[in-house]
């Protein structure tokens, strides 16, 4: 089938770090067999060693679009992945998400103790104005 | 989203209970809609015991194919009794394909989703068209459909490899793949339900969640050698039936052979 080459470029966010001018490994090797499917210059740029960072070190190095990859869960600790049968991590419910999120609060997170007796103030009845009917 | 590891020792705690509690609820991946076959889905890895991700391979540039020959093909040509390195089954190629329903009446969409699976694939995708006009699900031929990229050699090491230890654990509730999506030929199906799993895409972009298709063609003959296949290489497949012992041969049924019928049948 025909395949329709549009225009559109494809406009990465910006990197920390200065993604080098020479393009990758990638782009200029050249095959053996002469058959070459990858047409050049319409694809993203490929980085051949992306590193993988969680809780600021470095766990994983595989190929990517973006120089440095950081994540907050990776196979490394995922609970399915280590075997456990804890489900902290998977499935929180409402409760603990709301501590999870809001759990820096210290001062509204604790329930005051109150002390002394709680006089509940009766219900005054209130005057009817219209008790009597004519 | 890439974020500079100063930034990281930089900020609270709180950042992160946001982060995570945020990345939780925005992503699925449910291999059936139904679910059938075991109704008690266990909690635990894989029974095989291949150490993942080691920590002295942190460091390391093309794990998965360096794994791959040097590890998983020692395993499976004593476990298979192979007689030949050649009869080693492997991967063949990862096609990743994405239907898009109102790509024809979407232009600027459709060029998203382009963008969106480049960036998660490393190769930019191509439109899949219509072969013929149907007037039921008003499309007509040549009209795009949906975009399909396919990986090969290193990229779709690459790709296999930021698939099972980066998209799949960040996935909600996910209790481990289903290990019965063989296809009877050692052809492995992945259905992710959000893109927002993979590390490229902005987890704040808002709009329909896009999901797509990832099969993995291996060279296996059976299911059960693609199985091994993919469990040793780190796929984190579910506990409970494996793949079918016999080759499942499809039976045709007798509207296959009727012409009068046929056209009922795609009604």
């Amino acid at each position: 089938m025909a395949q329709c080459v549009t225009k559109n470029t494809f406009v990465q966010g910006k990197p920390f770090l200065p993604v080098p001018a020479a393009p990758t490994k990638n782009v200029r090797r050249v095959v053996q067999c002469g058959v070459w499917c990858r047409k050049k210059e319409i694809h993203p740029q490929f980085h051949e060693e992306a590193k993988v960072y969680c809780n600021g070190e470095l766990v994983l190095t595989t190929g990517g679009t973006q120089k440095e990859y950081v994540v907050d869960v990776w196979s490394g600790n995922h609970p399915f992945y280590l075997g456990s049968r804890s489900a902290s991590m998977v499935s929180d419910d409402q409760v603990e998400k709301f501590r999870k999120k809001f759990g820096e609060l210290k001062e509204i997170m604790e329930i005051p103790v109150l002390k002394g007796e709680i006089v509940i103030p009766s219900r005054r009845k209130g005057v009817s104005k219209g008790g009597k009917k004519k | 989203m890439a974020t500079a590891p100063s930034l990281l020792h930089s900020s609270g705690s709180s950042f992160f209970s946001q982060f995570r509690a945020f990345q939780f609820s925005s992503s699925s991946l449910f291999p059936h809609g139904n679910r059938h076959g075991n109704a008690v889905v266990s909690v635990k890895a894989s029974a095989s015991g291949v150490v993942l991700v080691e920590k002295s391979e942190a460091e390391k540039a093309n794990r998965l194919k360096t794994a791959y020959t040097e590890k998983i093909i020692p395993l499976l040509m004593e476990e298979f009794s192979y007689t030949n390195k050649h009869q080693v089954p492997k991967i063949e190629k990862i096609v990743v394909n994405c239907g898009i329903g109102d790509a024809a009446q979407n232009a600027k969409g459709l060029d998203a989703a382009i963008s969106d699976l480049a960036l998660i694939t490393g190769q930019r995708p191509i439109k899949t068209r219509a072969r013929a006009s149907l007037a039921t699900f008003k499309i007509r031929e040549g009209q795009p459909l949906g975009i399909a990229v396919t990986l090969r050699g290193n990229m779709m090491y690459s790709f296999l490899d930021r698939v099972i230890n980066l998209g799949l654990p960040r996935t909600r509730d996910f209790q481990g793949v289903n290990p019965n999506s063989f296809d009877g030929h050692g052809n492995y199906s992945i259905g992710i339900k959000d893109q927002g799993v993979f590390p490229e895409i902005r987890a704040d972009v808002v709009g329909k969640p896009r999901g797509m298709d990832i099969c993995i063609v291996t060279t296996a003959n059976t299911d059960q050698e693609a199985q091994k296949l993919l469990a040793l290489m780190g796929m984190p497949f579910r506990e409970g039936s494996g793949p079918a012992t016999t080759i499942r041969k499809k039976k045709l049924k007798s509207h296959h052979f009727d012409a009068k019928s046929k056209g009922r049948g795609r009604r």
